[in-house]
């Protein structure tokens, strides 16, 4: 069993990932003077080894179907070339799903998370979304209000960099934007359709750097973001945060670190933090003044869960599990058949969004969604770019090559991402009879999308729809709602509030039950509002650790 | 232009970029694969149908050359290799292939004639044409033509034939005017009243 031996060092604060919420903590709290040990169950990053940005399909023989073709078997959803050290399945760290019920649970194992590939959209909440109880009877309020949060969505912003423009739509507060880039033609037909259909199609939101901004260079337009960015031009937090903390000289990192528990001393505080050194398979300990859990939602809840109940006297670790609703459309635009190429890499995924546009009416669900659209514009080929060309076409010869050629670019799609509303059956817990192969018991996921959130997927359905037929769009195709966990979006498993019989934590993620026991990461989430998480984890993040940093200096933690 | 300078210059990493009249580009980050001699998984007869095939699928045209040009056939064997049910779609496909091509012209498909051999695939792929008992045929063609277009399109050929434009990078991302006049007057001919701002 683990020792603490007697003369190691008590760290001012250990911070467990490093992903959004715990790179924001080990900057903000690095930066202002505490000392920090990081703990990261994955490895290093070192970005001109590891991303693999710039690289065509035919630098690798599998072309990024991977050497064991895995691709054409469902593997490797997002592609070979994408930066995500991780997926829904991890060798050697399972978890469980009850019977009947469906989630998948998306980790990453690297320096920085799941920052170094996703997506950069940085949509701040509205003021209405801290109020989801007062405003609709369902859920529970937060107990910060937007002008409570907003000077820290501008530190964000300012700090990481932000595109977009100041449009004054209420579900969308604006914001400090870099530029935006231009949109690509079918983003213009579609802000066009949008608008006869009094949709409100304007610039999206990224953590992409359109100018160069503090010391990072501006974006080069390769399209390659998801892959890892090496001019740190996409936020990632262990670009752009971490590696400036350890040239502060008060950052420590450890990696291969899986925390098992936090350890409880005497007066409700945590003392220790116990890991797994996953490249020795001992057993370690540090010692701590306070903690900062930012391991994402589920694998935080999951830590408290196995630390014998802390922090958890109200019961709600674990529980109140959302992701968020998606649906996407996608249909032929005959209008853009055979156009005069041009470079349509930009900025990963779409420079236009729709926000929420139905707020100040009932409609026939509760909450709202943005939308997200797209297209493949003239794209980099990859495996699998015209299975859907020849599904539809089939045949073979020279009239498929034609096909491919006049259909290439003409794909436009239409992604909902809309609010979740926790319910009864939506939670995680420890499985009692699973553990990972480092000894430690695993979650058990239940998920159920509820009336709520599948009525509001029709609406998304019928809304999609009647855009690409205004475009003029042909052979029309919908997916499903998605499954729980496919976004990515998992929060409000410690969650936030006021009381302390009904939240884990207090309005500056502070433990209600353990004083010195913090969490950075979306667990803290009262809702799930259709806003992706991360710009809100980082405003959080900071807020909590400036606090926690004051309290340091009083002498409260 | 001078705005669309390469981001070669400035920061230094060429981007691949196989655009018709650039010459290819490596990147200088992640230099491609050295060019090593392709160790066929196949048996020799079994490739050489499945390079027919390729070559079917997508024949040399006025403006780009035949899949086997490309690596194609290749890239399937190499898959075929690395993963066990890949290796038993093709093994079991092209002998499925030569038996009933020798079932009807009485020779196996590498030494049928060309009328014959576009015959049978004209059966395997279109739906509507495909007998019941040659489903797993047609089952086995989706996988050759899906492959194949994998192996294709993700050379430098494939992406000149498709026009791909990009992989240069930009100081500020540009859209030329002329692409989107073209789109708008496509979707909503001029006469017609536009939505929204311009």
């Amino acid at each position: 069993m683990a020792q603490i031996q007697p003369a190691s060092p008590v760290h001012d604060v250990v911070v467990i990932g490093s992903g959004a919420g715990g790179g924001t903590a080990v900057h903000t709290l690095t930066r202002l003077g505490v000392n920090v040990l990081l703990l990261e169950a994955g490895g290093p990053l070192n970005p001109a080894r590891d991303f693999k940005e710039h690289m065509m399909p035919w630098h690798v023989p599998h072309r990024g179907a991977g050497e064991d073709g895995r691709y054409y078997f469902g593997g490797m959803k997002y592609g070979f070339f994408e930066a995500p050290n991780g997926y829904w399945e991890i060798p050697g760290e399972p978890y469980t799903v009850a019977p009947g019920n469906k989630f998948d649970w998306f980790r990453s194992r690297i320096l920085g998370g799941r920052t170094n590939h996703y997506g950069r959209i940085s949509l701040r909440f509205a003021d209405y979304d801290f109020k989801p109880y007062s405003t609709d009877g369902l859920g529970v309020d937060w107990p910060i209000t937007y002008q409570d949060l907003a000077p820290w969505y501008d530190k964000a912003e300012s700090f990481i960099g932000v595109h977009g423009t100041r449009d004054g739509i209420p579900s969308a507060p604006d914001g400090i934007f870099l530029p935006p880039p231009a949109f690509r033609v079918h983003e213009t037909l579609i802000q066009r359709a949008g608008a006869k259909l009094g949709l409100p199609v304007v610039a999206a939101r990224k953590a992409m750097l359109t100018k160069a901004h503090n010391g990072r260079a501006a974006c080069h337009y390769c399209g390659h973001c998801g892959r890892g960015c090496l001019t740190a031009s996409a936020y990632s937090s262990s670009q752009v945060q971490i590696f400036p903390a350890l040239k502060t000289g008060r950052l420590k990192i450890v990696h291969h670190a899986m925390v098992r528990e936090l350890i409880r001393g005497g007066e409700g505080r945590v003392t220790a933090v116990s890991y797994v050194d996953k490249t020795t398979r001992q057993e370690k300990r540090v010692r701590c003044r306070a903690v900062v859990l930012a391991a994402s939602a589920c694998e935080s809840a999951r830590i408290l869960l196995n630390s014998n109940g802390l922090a958890n006297s109200s019961g709600v670790v674990g529980r109140n599990l959302t992701d968020t609703v998606g649906l996407t459309v996608r249909g032929h635009v005959p209008a853009l058949e055979a156009l005069p190429r041009y470079d349509t890499d930009g900025i990963r995924g779409s420079h236009v969004y729709v926000p929420w546009w139905l707020y100040d009416r009932k409609n026939s669900f509760p909450r709202g969604y943005h939308i997200e659209l797209g297209g493949t514009g003239f794209a980099a080929p990859q495996v699998g770019s015209f299975h859907g060309v020849a599904a539809s076409r089939q045949g073979f010869g020279k009239d498929l090559k034609k096909h491919i050629r006049n259909d290439y670019g003409t794909t436009v799609s239409c992604t909902g991402r809309g609010e979740m509303i926790p319910n009864e059956k939506s939670y995680c817990e420890i499985d009692p009879s699973v553990t990972d192969e480092w000894g430690i018991p695993v979650l058990r996921f239940h998920f159920a999308w509820s009336e709520h959130e599948i009525r509001q997927s029709q609406h998304m359905r019928a809304t999609f729809t009647s855009l690409l037929e205004t475009l003029g769009a042909k052979s029309i195709t919908s997916t499903n709602i998605t499954t729980g966990g496919e976004v990515i979006h998992e929060v409000g498993t410690i969650r936030m509030g006021n009381d302390p019989r009904t939240s884990a934590l207090n309005a500056f993620s502070q433990a209600h039950d353990v004083k010195n026991l913090f969490v950075a990461d979306a667990g803290s989430f009262a809702s799930n509002p259709d806003k992706n998480p991360t710009l809100t984890i980082i405003a959080l993040a900071w807020r909590m650790s400036e606090y926690l940093a004051g309290e340091m200096r009083k002498g409260n933690v | 232009m001078s705005k669309n300078v390469s981001r070669r210059t400035l920061i230094g990493t060429a981007i691949a970029a196989p655009a018709a009249g650039q010459h290819q580009g490596h990147s200088t980050v992640t230099p491609p694969a050295a060019p090593a001699k392709h160790h066929l998984f196949l048996a020799p007869h079994e490739f050489a149908t499945l390079r027919i095939l390729c070559d079917l699928i997508l024949p040399a045209d006025e403006t780009s050359p035949a899949a086997s040009a490309t690596g194609a056939p290749e890239y399937i064997d190499l898959l075929c290799r690395g993963n066990a049910k890949i290796a038993m779609i093709y093994h079991g496909g092209l002998a499925w292939l030569d038996a009933e091509c020798t079932k009807l012209h009485g020779a196996p498909f590498r030494e049928a004639s060309e009328p014959q051999r576009t015959a049978m695939l004209e059966k395997l792929a279109y739906r509507e044409q495909t007998p019941p008992n040659w489903r797993a045929g047609a089952q086995f063609f989706d996988w050759v033509r899906k492959m194949t277009l994998d192996g294709y399109y993700t050379s430098p050929a494939g992406y000149r034939d498709v026009g791909y434009q990009g992989g240069k990078g930009m100081t500020t991302y540009q859209v030329p005017e002329e692409a989107l006049r073209q789109a708008l007057t496509r979707w909503m001919p001029p006469d017609s009243s536009p939505g929204g701002k311009p």
